[in-house]
């Protein structure tokens, strides 16, 4: 499903849902303080990043865009014009956060920007909506976490596959396997492989390209501001808009691009959301320094030997989705557990969840996929690029988030960067 | 003869001297040629041939960046890159100390700046101190400052730091605010002073800049000139980040021993920022206090539970099922009993998400609270703890619950473990009213509960034709027939 078709959909859900939401607890403005808005209005947003992911979340139900900010004027133009005159547009970030009438900050630029604006937003009290990835490194995501909890923020990670629509290739969403697992009825440990044949596509296409020219900056484009913590490299149209997901600098190619797509829900499904794994295993050629190659085979391993397989070219065609030592499953629920649909009717649903980004900020919920376990599974994503990037497996503590024996694994969770943009 | 001894013995020096500079340009060559190596086995395998390079053949792959263009060039990037990570793995200190060596002296001929950053890049993935002394000569470098900077600030010995502070006074506004953050990074104790110098600069960056890099210092001394920035700014979020900063500065003193400046700090903050729109300030603040007391934050939390504004009341409650455990759990179920309205049901939801069964006699009796939120609060808790205990009650309450209430308890009975819950629902379910009847026989159906077959069927029987008729449908669902 593309991205627009979601936020029509979740438009509608939240049209349909507010107003019993709204009955449960109705809060006067005054007591909500400045910023919020009563039930019945709408909550402001500011978009930060106005390319066509920030264009696609202009509208949802219960919000209002006030602001916007880019760093490309064109971007910023074509946005205004949807808009309308009386939204308010910058090219820094901070003076959107600055504005005491924005409620959310929308974050929709590329990643190696995501983890310093929701950090600031949380500092200027704003609630957050976060494109994913949540962040590209380890450790800007342990300070997006601890900023939104330190200032009692909302943060939404925009991924949605662990509360609604079919899991990809799957063909059902994942609350059904959620109750499976559960139920114990696989038995324990698991493994999960996501694979072209399991139903999950890994986005090859977003390789880089290596030895790209230097070419003049468009004037439209500020891109110091563009390239912002990020090394300053020489300007190509290929690193950024529409590609820059092929550069290590900004993103991690397909991995990036899905990988918090594919794995979040996975870690909700093994109940892993406050941990991560102990090891992550590559097969995979070396990559080159700047451009974001192929990779064929990616694993996980939690302490209680749960995997996750990552199988880049689906070499495994025999693969269930989910495995255990008492059964399997595959796409389209099909199992080797006889009467499955029969037995797990017995078994009581999951947890119930917050998926409802309006209510829990109206209601101060916690959103279903928030800064932690957001960056739990941003983890996932990330200890797999660091692999990559120095070309061997690699142990990690999960507790310390920290790589085990690796200087040099280590070096990349949390590396200095550019700072000159401040 | 003599003569004709040394003549040929220059010769034969000179031989080998060229077959030494062959054989690396050979060895290099062939490596490139396997660029990018395809798996493990032959990544290994190249690494272990630059290796055998040596020291000096290293420096002459590196110094090859100079003229290899296109695909050679890339080819080139991977087998430096690939090397520099290579030799971070555990047991390869020798090869790493020759490296860095070799990748220094290389950086040091090449002349195009490209290339220099291309290796500072690199170095700063593997480098240690003794790269130190020739990367703090490009700290000034227009083009190649600041990554040296990162680069001296990855490395992070005293020897990359005082570098680092040594620049900072010959720099520039941009090269100023990168190193003030790079000596932040580093919490370098002693750049105390020249970064407490720059809290008064004129340009509001690299003021705030200085701000942040004294809060992760996180001494002492800074305190009132933090907490003199933060309210000059009306502990507002502006230009130069005096409150967030002055916040970092609070935990990050709240990291050292002893805490109690640090719970003074927050306690300033609590009290001042009062107002709604600084509610985020107020909520940092107390966040502060509750981490460093841990479980003993518990009655400073009770009392904030009751605060007027509901975005703090719900950190607080955030804060408080955080440190939920068997010893305080008693304290907040005595919370809960004398709160009233909102607050109650705020607590009650807290206590829920925490899954303390001894919270269960609580829901009792919120479930028969006056107000309909405490009720509700009851119900969705009920779900979180995932136990049929509450079933008795729920069933009980629902006999009179209106029809929001009913599908509350419709929902959170779908939580509840158990083998003979299907049993349960459908015993209970003949003695509800009609709406709670038709949410019940959609659980069975839901369940899949052919073998409750008699109780739905006796609902055939009902008055109300709307619960006949989804009694028919659940029997329909469950492929029973209606005798």
């Amino acid at each position: 499903m593309t991205e627009q078709k979601k936020t029509h959909s979740r438009r509608t859900f939240l049209r349909n849902s507010l107003g019993a939401a709204a009955a449960f607890t109705i809060i006067p403005r005054h007591v909500l303080g400045r910023g919020y808005l009563a039930p019945s209005d709408q909550l402001t947003k500011g978009v930060i990043g106005t390319g066509s992911m920030g264009k696609q979340h202009f509208p949802y139900a219960g919000t209002r865009v006030v602001a916007i900010c880019d760093v490309d004027s064109r971007h910023l133009q074509e946005a205004k014009q949807m808009l309308g005159n009386d939204v308010k547009t910058f090219d820094d970030y901070r003076e959107l956060i600055q504005l005491p009438e924005v409620d959310i900050v929308h974050i929709a630029t590329p990643p190696h920007w995501h983890g310093i604006m929701a950090e600031e937003a949380a500092r200027a009290g704003k609630d957050i909506w976060c494109e994913k990835p949540m962040t590209r490194t380890i450790g800007e995501g342990k300070r997006v976490m601890e900023a939104v909890q330190q200032y009692g923020r909302i943060f939404r990670l925009n991924t949605w596959f662990r509360f609604e629509d079919n899991f990809y290739g799957l063909n059902t969403p994942v609350k059904p396997i959620k109750k499976l697992v559960n139920s114990g009825l696989l038995g324990w440990p698991l493994t999960v492989t996501l694979g072209p044949q399991t139903g999950f596509d890994w986005k090859f296409n977003w390789i880089g390209k290596t030895n790209l020219p230097a070419v003049p900056v468009p004037a439209e484009l500020n891109y110091d501001r563009w390239l912002g913590p990020a090394p300053c490299k020489p300007y190509n149209p290929h690193r950024v808009h529409q590609t820059f997901r092929g550069y290590w600098d900004y993103d991690g190619g397909g991995l990036g691009d899905m990988g918090q797509h594919y794995l979040d829900p996975v870690q909700y499904l093994l109940g892993k959301d406050n941990t991560s794994p102990v090891s992550v295993e590559i097969d995979a050629p070396l990559q080159h320094p700047d451009a974001v190659g192929a990779w064929k085979r990616i694993t996980y391993t939690y302490k209680d030997g749960c995997r996750i397989i990552l199988d880049g070219e689906g070499k495994d065609q025999k693969a269930a989705f989910i495995e255990g030592p008492a059964g399997k499953l595959y796409p389209g629920f099909r199992s080797d557990i006889p009467d499955l649909e029969k037995v797990l009717a017995t078994y009581p649903e999951p947890q119930p969840q917050v998926t409802n980004f309006t209510e829990a900020v109206l209601q101060r919920k916690k959103f279903a996929l928030n800064e932690e376990n957001g960056h739990r599974s941003c983890t996932l994503v990330n200890m797999a690029k660091i692999a990559l990037q120095v070309g061997r497996s690699l142990e990690f503590d999960p507790e310390k988030q920290l790589f085990l024996y690796d200087d040099g694994a280590n070096r990349l969770i949390d590396p200095p960067t550019r700072n000159s943009w401040k | 003869m003599k003569r004709t001894v040394s003549i040929l013995l220059i010769f034969l020096s000179l031989t080998v001297a060229a077959q030494h500079r062959q054989l690396p340009a050979a060895a290099i060559a062939r490596i490139i040629g396997k660029m990018p190596a395809k798996d493990q086995p032959q990544l290994d395998s190249c690494m272990q041939q630059i290796t055998k390079l040596g020291q000096q053949g290293i420096t002459s792959m590196a110094m090859l960046l100079a003229t290899y263009q296109g695909n050679s060039r890339v080819r080139l990037q991977y087998a430096l890159s690939g090397y520099a990570a290579y030799v971070t793995t555990a047991g390869k200190e020798t090869e790493r100390s020759k490296a860095i060596k070799a990748y220094c002296a290389a950086l040091k001929q090449l002349p195009r700046a490209d290339d220099k950053l291309f290796v500072i890049n690199q170095l700063q993935r593997f480098a240690d101190n003794s790269a130190v002394p020739l990367l703090k000569a490009y700290l000034p470098a227009q083009q190649l400052g600041e990554a040296a900077t990162a680069a001296l600030a990855q490395i992070n010995t005293p020897d990359a730091i005082v570098a680092l502070l040594k620049a900072l006074d010959k720099a520039n506004s941009k090269s100023e605010i990168s190193l003030i953050t790079a000596l932040g990074r580093t919490r370098y104790l002693s750049a105390l002073d020249a970064v407490t110098l720059r809290t008064s600069s004129a340009d509001t960056r690299v003021k705030r800049a200085a701000y942040y890099a004294l809060a992760e210092i996180g001494n002492a001394e800074s305190e009132p000139l933090l907490a003199a920035a933060a309210e000059k700014a009306g502990y507002h979020y502006e230009a130069t980040g005096a409150t967030g900063a002055y916040l970092l500065y609070i935990r990050r003193l709240a990291d050292n021993w002893p805490v109690a400046p640090a719970i003074t700090a927050a306690n300033k903050l609590l009290q001042r920022c009062r107002t709604d729109d600084l509610v985020h300030v107020r909520i940092a603040a107390l966040k502060v206090i509750a981490d460093v007391k841990g479980a003993d934050a518990s009655p400073l939390l009770m009392m904030e539970a009751d605060d007027k504004n509901t975005v703090y009341r719900a950190a607080v409650l955030e804060m408080a099922g955080r440190i939920m455990n068997a010893a305080n759990t008693d304290q907040w179920i005595a919370k809960a009993r004398m709160a009233k309205g909102t607050v109650k049901a705020e607590i009650i939801t807290m206590m829920g998400n925490s899954r303390q069964r001894t919270v269960i006699p609580l829901l009792r009796e919120a479930l028969k609270n006056e107000e309909q939120n405490v009720r509700l609060s009851a119900i969705h808790a009920a779900a979180h703890l995932e136990s049929g205990d509450l079933m008795p009650d729920l069933m009980i309450m629902m006999k009179t619950a209106d029809t929001t209430e009913m599908k509350a308890i419709a929902e959170t009975i779908q939580y509840f473990k158990g083998r003979d819950m299907s049993d349960r629902i459908a015993t209970a379910m003949l003695q509800q009213p009609p709406f709670a009847q038709i949410l019940l026989l959609h659980l069975l159906e839901k369940k899949m509960a052919a073998d409750r077959a008699p109780q739905i069927r006796f609902l055939l029987k009902s008055t109300d034709p709307a619960v006949v008729q989804a009694a028919t449908a659940t029997l329909k669902a469950l492929n029973i027939s209606s005798e």
